[in-house]
């Protein structure tokens, strides 16, 4: 049985409603709240908006639309919104700030309590829309005592297309973006949309998956790439966060043990930077991007990457 | 055929143009064609013109899978399979 998506994976599940707030608000459906003061509230606590109600033509992303837009009159943070998609809404009791959830849970808060059972299938719903994408098959398998329909990869193309633009992401060696990273010209925010795939899939622990192909040392300087880029991009504007700040200290080990492989990885990472900001509308007041950031911050304090 | 029938082929909504010369060409316009890349003639819809809406809204194209969808396959081996869970 190894090799199935692991059902002992949590975190590809609280990894996966990260990755719903994100598509949301790439999509310039949702954004951080346009308020002055928010700056002085940190990252991930600063609400959320419904920007654009217009359906995305996906069941999840719409129903958690539909969900977000409900609750308008009294608006989330980015971490709540996290925590309640994935059904944990006690991660975050700030009993003196102005978090709904900490206070009350009557009438509309009640209704919000909910969307985390609503959404309890994600994964299995999201592999019945790759099946209809053509992308996985439905199979039923004989699990010793029971039928099971599991859904096993029908067009390795598609999937292979995926891991290639990650590992072109987290291998390049110089500051230029390499094209092999990055979806058909002409997709919106299509640098950063990379950047968020390869920082989910790090949070989701599937990235060694995607890096069967390489070997130890690629695979290493492949994962401290990567944990630079979550250390840049999540923190508002994007590569704000200090270096050697408390952002990247986590794979400190690898790194030293790997010397010097340190200065093409910067120069990449800086390029990378260069690029997500031509991408941004209206530069630092992008709040739909500020909001992308706001999710990473939630995601990279994950204990799988502690 | 029933016209209440659950499924149907789609039609093209243009009329083929009378003056065409070309006998065959009646027939192979008056389906909605092949939705490939490089089929000749998709059927309009409605759809459409949101997607050209939400694509001027969004700045570009949307990718064809959702960043869920690309972290889930991720997470799966070739050859392999996800439980329902």
């Amino acid at each position: 049985m190894q090799g199935y998506l692991s059902f002992w994976n949590d975190n590809i599940s609280y990894a996966l409603r990260g990755c719903i707030l994100i598509e949301l608000a790439l999509r310039r459906r949702i954004a951080v709240h346009k308020d002055p003061n928010r700056r002085r509230l940190p990252l991930a606590e600063r609400l959320i908006e419904v920007t654009d109600d217009r359906q995305t033509g996906e069941t999840i992303l719409d129903e958690t639309l539909r969900m977000m837009k409900a609750q308008e009159s009294e608006r989330m943070s980015i971490n709540s919104w996290v925590d309640l998609l994935s059904g944990t809404p006690t991660r975050s009791p700030y009993p003196n700030n102005s978090d709904p959830l900490a206070y009350s849970i009557t009438g509309e808060t009640w209704n919000v309590l909910k969307i985390g059972y609503q959404l309890k299938q994600v994964r299995e719903r999201l592999a019945k829309g790759l099946v209809d994408k053509g992308v996985l098959r439905t199979e039923k398998r004989n699990f010793l005592l029971f039928d099971m329909a599991t859904h096993p990869v029908a067009d390795l193309r598609v999937k292979d297309a995926v891991v290639s633009r990650v590992v072109a992401l987290l291998t390049a060696g110089t500051s230029a973006v390499p094209p092999a990273a990055l979806e058909a010209p002409g997709t919106q925010m299509r640098t950063l949309r990379t950047v968020c795939l390869a920082c989910s899939a790090y949070a989701a622990s599937v990235l060694d998956n995607a890096f069967a192909k390489l070997g130890y040392e690629e695979r290493e300087t492949a994962f401290a790439r990567c944990d630079d880029i979550l250390a840049e991009f999540s923190a508002w504007p994007f590569g704000t966060n200090s270096p050697g700040g408390s952002g990247s200290k986590r794979r400190e080990g690898p790194r030293i043990a790997m010397g010097s492989s340190g200065n093409s990885g910067r120069e990449a990472v800086v390029g990378l930077l260069v690029e997500v900001r031509k991408e941004l509308v209206g530069g630092d007041e992008d709040t739909g991007c500020e909001l992308v950031a706001g999710v990473l911050e939630v995601l990279s304090k994950l204990d799988s990457l502690l | 055929m029933s016209e209440n029938s659950g499924l149907s082929r789609r039609r093209v909504n243009t009329v083929p143009v009378s003056s065409s010369s070309d006998p065959s060409s009646s027939s192979v316009t008056s389906h909605a064609g092949s939705a490939f890349a490089g089929g000749n003639k998709i059927a309009f819809d409605p759809r459409d013109l949101e997607r050209d809406e939400e694509e001027s809204k969004a700045g570009g194209k949307i990718p064809p899978l959702t960043l869920m969808e690309e972290v889930l396959l991720l997470g799966l081996k070739d050859h392999q399979a996800s439980l329902p869970v």
